[in-house]
């Protein structure tokens, strides 16, 4: 047999006593939690607006951290994969943090439903008064809006004075300050107007959009409960039934996860520009979000393995299968999101193409090259060697390289609704909070649990697992 | 490998094959079919196969000295059963190579028993769909335009096509296909070769198999190669049937333009090709009792691996039919509500879209006669698993036939609408080409070995009994030499 280095001395614990870096790693998530706190409430009291995007966006790159492990878990037991095994219980961890999540969901509602977060006011408060031509304005939105007409898109201002009103009220101010763009002809704004009338009642208002929230975050937090719960008392109980249970769950799961995540996708991200539609929308966030999780698997798993950790149980193979895993998503999600782009582009129909036209005017151009250099074309040559895939050093970078292209990925689907290419610290200081939240919860709970699931009765092969090519 | 991997029964592990299963029982099982008499039941087959071949052949004839006139398309409907039976057949060829390439690096055990098989389907459904294209140019002498050929004229194809982008992309897939099917049969056709008795058998197998002697290094090789070619064709599998639809997704027309296109066509052709895979493996287990070597666990695993891509294919039309209303696009939800759905007041000469009733029989049979999958029960009666994987591919049929034929017949002019009825041609034609495919099918289940005898002898269990404790060599693959050494 195999060397047994992993044997009774490594128990897969975070020691609570001794000093090791896994100990207080959670300090680090929660300084930063606290920075970024401290810096969004001073954002938020400088420009509203700007923070309402920024939320959005960081609250929605962390949530797809959870919709990649959640894919994850329940695809391993789906295909009863002992491969990934060893690196299961951080992915459970990581989906673990949904109620987190569903808890940080509180602040975006709640700034939406007040009115302080103006990004999907174009649809948001205008529902049946729209309908009969009677729009109820809101006075101090309109304000906001005129406050920073600098980086917010015209549309979003002023609709809360009727649609009408507000799209004229757009051609003064916001398109204006953006370039390339023409203002909109009479009929443009008139065909803009109906198409989002009819949709206001049906789908896009605020009543239907915080039911279908709350049925969205039940059903995670119900998925994430029930394999957290059972694999984790499998641990105590090494009972094989467990095993069997959430194998059989599996599929049921897949279906409600993957629904839920495309309807999530499309109510908080491609909602934000309302007349604009793309039926592969959900499967890019997906591959996007698998990219995501695996890299950071990668880094939380190498981070485990030089402290020590978990032995010889998270070893080189593990992380060449991850990592040819990464590089399998990171292509799908180029071919996704080529296959979006290529379509609309070769297409060329007005009401589709202006959502990517946003993402190339406003110096959006250099960070959409970035997208397509950064998380497909550079990666792809580096990580497509086997060398590369086996040397923790190399692999540690390229997967930093795609969890940080992944979050601009997600910047690139938020922030151009919000005006030109504009860094602004609101941004950044949003996501240190959100992140920093999510991953203080996260490592805590690392704290309390086994990380490996030392209960699964496929463990010996997991820890025994070799690469075939 | 050794005593980890057997199975774990209290969680639902078990042997591929029956344990008792012997490297011998399973060369005997398969190399016995090339050199025995073949059954009466491929002979019931094979006769019907040749004589639809016949009719092919007939109808070929009458179209290429007649013209595409003999069809029944016709303005708005310039493209009907043609592209439909081509995007058909190219779907049904997606199953070989995602079962040898995709789940092979996916180290899917239970692929081993049909792999073999399903990419000689592949390889004869794509050969079916490519009649159609070359066909409907009406004048298919002149195919050779499609290739870039520099030629005295100056004329081009159009690059900007993606009807070029599937002659390039097609052709591509044909022959990777056919160079990884081959590499995979060289150990096998040795063992045919090794068996041989007659000199001309060994001629022929032996000038097949190239030389091979099962030296390691040979295996070395053999297994190298057999990986780049499984990540070369990797690619192949989504991208050709991408392109097959960017032939409809890049135009404006109401229900071809769609983002979602893509994957949804990889997705059903996945689909579709396992749906063939199964009705065929399902006729040759019982007609040369494979039973031990086609267990009802692969089975099993086939009619989840349905479930599941009809689940990604309802998926597509969900998101399709959502877009459709969600979009406010007047154009697309006519389409849908009423050229599909049949919803709706008619019209004056008639109705909306008199084809509304394939979109049932696509949705029926694609999306709800899957979800008997969801219970053991089902997944393991082959009589109902027989019925269902022909359902699936009736619907599969129809898919394309509902975007195509339905999408173009009531376009954006209603003084342009008009209907389609299927000429003789068509469905000679159509009907023919189950000849062409069963024809060859056949020919390769008597000639060649129809599963891949090393690649199962590596799955038994003994196949690494007496090398169990030693595996901590960098490559364990070597258990395909084992496997063959100890014959």
């Amino acid at each position: 047999m195999a060397s047994h280095e992993h044997s009774d001395d490594v128990v897969y614990r975070i020691p609570d006593d001794r000093d090791s870096s896994w100990s207080t790693m959670w300090k680090i998530p929660a300084a930063l939690g606290a920075v970024g706190l401290l810096g969004s409430l001073v954002g938020f009291m400088s420009d509203p607006v700007r923070f309402g995007y920024a939320y959005l966006f960081a609250f929605f790159a962390v949530l797809t951290l959870v919709f990649g492990a959640m894919f994850l878990v329940i695809a391993l037991h789906i295909t009863q994969g002992h491969w990934a095994l060893t690196l299961r219980r951080v992915a459970e961890v990581i989906m673990g943090g949904a109620p987190v999540m569903a808890l940080l969901f509180v602040p975006l509602a709640a700034g939406v439903f007040t009115g302080t977060f103006t990004m999907y006011d174009e649809w948001m408060h205008v529902s049946h008064e729209v309908h009969s031509g009677h729009g109820h304005g809101h006075a101090e939105e309109g304000d906001h809006g005129g406050d920073h007409a600098d980086h917010a898109e015209g549309e979003t201002h002023g609709a809360v004075g009727g649609l009408l009103e507000g799209v004229a009220h757009a051609d003064d101010h916001g398109h204006a300050a953006e370039e390339g763009h023409s203002a909109h002809t009479p009929q443009e704004t008139y065909a803009h107007h109906k198409l989002l009338t009819a949709k206001v009642n049906g789908w896009l208002n605020h009543k239907v959009w915080i039911t279908r929230a709350i049925v969205y975050l039940i059903i995670w937090l119900l998925i994430a409960w029930f394999f957290f719960t059972r694999s984790t008392e499998q641990d105590e109980s090494k009972d094989k039934q467990l095993t069997l249970k959430m194998k059989s769950a599996g599929p049921v799961a897949a279906t409600l996860f993957g629904t839920t995540m495309t309807f999530a996708a499309f109510d908080w991200v491609m909602a934000l520009e309302p007349t604009w539609y793309s039926t592969i929308f959900g499967v890019v966030i997906f591959g996007g979000s698998a990219v995501a999780i695996l890299a950071l698997l990668i880094i939380i798993g190498i981070s485990l393995k030089q402290s020590g950790l978990v032995g010889n149980a998270i070893n080189t193979e593990h992380f060449h299968d991850l990592a040819k895993l990464m590089f399998g998503f990171m292509c799908f999600w180029a071919y996704t999101s080529f296959s979006q782009w290529m379509l609309i582009w070769y297409a060329g129909i007005p009401e589709e193409s202006t959502w990517f036209q946003k993402r190339w005017d406003g110096n959006w151009e250099w960070w959409s090259l970035m997208l397509m250099f950064g998380h497909f074309v550079i990666p792809f040559f580096f990580l497509i060697s086997r060398l590369v895939k086996r040397n923790i050093g190399m692999l540690r970078v390229g997967a930093i390289g795609l969890l940080c292209m992944h979050v601009a990925d997600i910047y690139w689907y938020v922030m151009p609704q919000a005006g030109p290419l504009q860094l602004n610290f609101i941004d950044i200081m949003c996501l240190m909070m959100v992140g920093g939240i999510f991953f203080t919860y996260v490592f805590l709970m690392m704290k309390r649990f086994p990380l490996i699931p030392i209960g699964d009765p496929r463990l010996a092969r997991a820890l025994h697992h070799h690469q075939s090519h | 490998m050794s005593a980890l991997d057997a199975p774990i029964e209290e969680i639902g592990e078990r042997y591929l094959l029956p344990k008792e299963t012997t490297f011998n029982d399973v060369t005997e099982a398969v190399a016995r079919i090339t050199e025995t008499k073949a059954p009466r039941g491929w002979w019931m087959l094979f006769i019907p196969s040749v004589m639809t071949l016949g009719l092919m052949l007939t109808c070929m004839g009458w179209l290429v000295t007649q013209g595409v006139g003999t069809w029944g398309n016709n303005g708005p409907v310039y493209w009907a059963w043609d592209i439909t039976n081509f995007v058909w057949w190219i779907g049904i060829g997606h199953a070989g190579t995602l079962i040898s390439a995709i789940l092979f690096l996916f180290r899917q055990k239970w692929r081993t028993s049909i792999n073999r098989f399903a990419e000689a389907m592949t390889v004869f459904a794509v050969l079916c769909a490519a009649m159609f294209p070359a066909l409907h140019t009406g004048r298919p002498w002149f195919d050779y335009y499609l290739a870039p050929i520099p030629n005295q004229m100056g004329i081009w194809p159009n690059f900007k096509s993606p009807l070029m982008w599937d002659v390039f992309a097609v052709n591509t897939y044909l022959t990777i296909s056919v160079i990884f099917w081959f590499v995979g049969l060289i150990p096998d056709l040795a063992t045919l070769r090794d068996r041989s008795t007659t000199k001309y058998r060994r001629m022929i197998y032996g000038f097949l198999a190239l030389g091979w002697r099962g030296s390691h290094r040979h295996w070395q090789h053999y297994e190298r190669a057999y990986l780049i070619f499984a990540a070369i064709s990797t690619p192949l599998v989504l991208s050709v049937h991408s392109i097959v639809s960017f032939d409809f997704a890049t135009s404006v027309i109401p229900g071809w333009h769609t983002t979602i296109f893509p994957p949804y066509f990889v997705a059903g052709a996945v689909f579709s090709g396992f749906a063939l895979v199964m009705t065929l493996m399902l006729i040759v287990r019982s007609i040369f009792g494979m039973h031990n070597l086609v267990t009802i666990k692969h089975l099993d695993l086939m009619n989840k691996f349905m479930l599941g891509t009809g689940l990604m294919v309802g998926y597509a039309y969900a998101m399709e039919f959502f877009v459709a209303w969600y979009s406010n696009n007047p154009y697309e939800s006519w389409v849908f509500l009423h050229n599909r759905l049949g919803f709706g007041e008619l019209d004056s000469q008639g109705n909306w879209g008199p084809l509304w009733w394939s979109y049932y029989a696509m949705v029926g049979c694609n999306v709800l006669v899957p979800q008997i999958f969801w219970f053991k029960k089902c997944r393991t009666s082959v009589p109902i698993m027989f019925i269902a994987t022909i359902l699936i591919n009736i619907g599969m049929w129809f898919e394309r036939f509902v975007i195509i034929v339905t999408s173009l017949h009531r376009d954006f002019l209603p003084s342009s609408w008009g209907d389609f009825e299927p000429t003789g041609i068509d469905i000679g034609l159509y009907i023919g080409t189950f000849g062409l495919f069963m024809t060859l099918f056949l020919l390769f289940i008597r000639w060649i070995p129809m599963i891949a005898i090393a690649e199962v002898k590596a799955t038994l269990p003994h196949a690494h009994g007496s090398h169990g404790d030693d595996h901590n060599h960098e490559h364990d693959h070597e258990d395909h030499a084992h496997a063959a050494s100890a014959e």
